[in-house]
């Protein structure tokens, strides 16, 4: 799809590219991506022990970079980024550019990115890790009922659900730029099990909850996603759509 | 509650964070922003830990908590002032 089609298509639309980092090789990826990133992303890329999470890293930020120049006419490396309110990494603002939006997460294997037109948005991905201490962890940052729900099911389907809620709560917290500094145990979500879920009327803490849109999805067997969109103008955004990206591709 | 030592407690938090064989990790590590990789369910996983062990409460909120989560050495530092300050007749039996 052309750029304009897609830049188009954001009028109404969020899209979410996502990219299994298992699928390149990381003499590839290093060859093809690593002269996207910027000075302080070299460093912080240089800073990681591990092969694997410096490959992650790069993954994660060629796919934001390659995924933005499918909107407008910008080459990969010269996206310039600076830190909005609450620290969230946000484009520089450029007014001959449109007023995209994004957000990143990566876990193992796994990178995501979410594009808007000017919609704050948020994007958690997670590797669904049975031995999580999630029981603990729902304790600090879960509702009651929530954490009710987790002792009602069996472990296996706990775990499952766990990392349901957790993602679309981590998704919020990032679109919102608050991340830790969200009241995460005030906000709760309806149809939970449906791959548009939304936040609970009782969120009090959250001014408009009809504002936001929500995805929940199963990337692949072993991960998890949620996308969290509020719109900003007069339309809402209707529709989240997830599109697989292959890093490989991205380079030829 | 007896305060844990640093290597006490950095062997706690190293087995929670079950890392990769090939990372190194010492107590002035830092843990977000450095070497490490670590994301937020690990951040949880961390004060989940410390409030199920050592009874602390972490405020995520809080200024001085985030602070603390840079090392393991300064939130060992914080828990132990914590824990101290809970139970001021520790620091009698921990000075013995």
């Amino acid at each position: 799809m052309g750029t304009n089609v897609l830049l188009a298509a954001l009028e109404t639309q969020a899209h979410v590219w996502t990219a299994r980092t298992d699928a390149i090789a990381s003499e590839r990826l290093r060859a093809a991506g690593k002269h996207m990133l910027n000075t302080e992303e070299l460093a912080r890329y240089e800073r990681f022990h591990s092969d694997v999470a410096r490959h992650d890293y790069l993954a994660a930020h060629a796919l934001l970079r390659s995924s933005l120049s499918r909107y407008a006419a910008v080459d990969p490396a010269d996206w310039a980024f600076a830190a909005g309110p609450y620290g969230k990494p946000a484009l520089y603002n450029d007014p001959a550019l449109p007023p995209l939006c994004f957000n990143l997460s990566h876990t193992r294997n796994l990178v995501a990115c979410v594009i808007t037109l000017d919609c704050g948005c948020g994007v958690d991905v997670e590797i669904v890790n049975p031995s999580r201490n999630i029981h603990s962890i729902a304790r600090m940052v879960f509702t009651d009922s929530e954490i009710a729900g987790l002792g009602l099911c069996s472990e296996s389907e706990a775990v499952e659900r766990f990392f349901r809620i957790w993602t679309l709560k981590e998704a919020f917290a990032k679109a919102t730029g608050e991340g830790f500094s969200a009241e995460l145990q005030r906000i709760t979500f309806d149809r939970i099990e449906e791959t548009a879920p939304a936040l609970h009327r009782d969120c009090v803490t959250v001014p408009a909850p009809c504002e936001w849109t929500f995805l929940s999805s199963t990337p692949t067997p072993l991960h998890r996603l949620a996308v969290a969109v509020q719109a900003r103008r007069e339309v809402v955004c209707t529709d989240i759509t997830l599109q697989l990206a292959d890093l490989g591709f991205a380079f030829r | 509650m007896k305060i844990p030592s640093e290597a006490e407690f950095f062997e706690l938090i190293v087995e929670t964070l079950n890392l990769d064989a090939d990372v190194e990790i010492t107590p002035e590590t830092l843990l977000f922003g450095g070497p490490l990789d670590l994301n937020s369910v690990d951040a949880l996983e961390i004060g989940a830990v410390i409030n199920d062990r050592y009874k602390i409460k972490l405020d995520s909120k809080d200024e001085a908590t985030r602070r603390a989560f840079m090392t393991i050495r300064t939130l060992h530092a914080f828990v132990a002032e914590k824990m101290q300050s809970k139970q001021p007749e520790l620091s009698e039996a921990n000075a013995a």
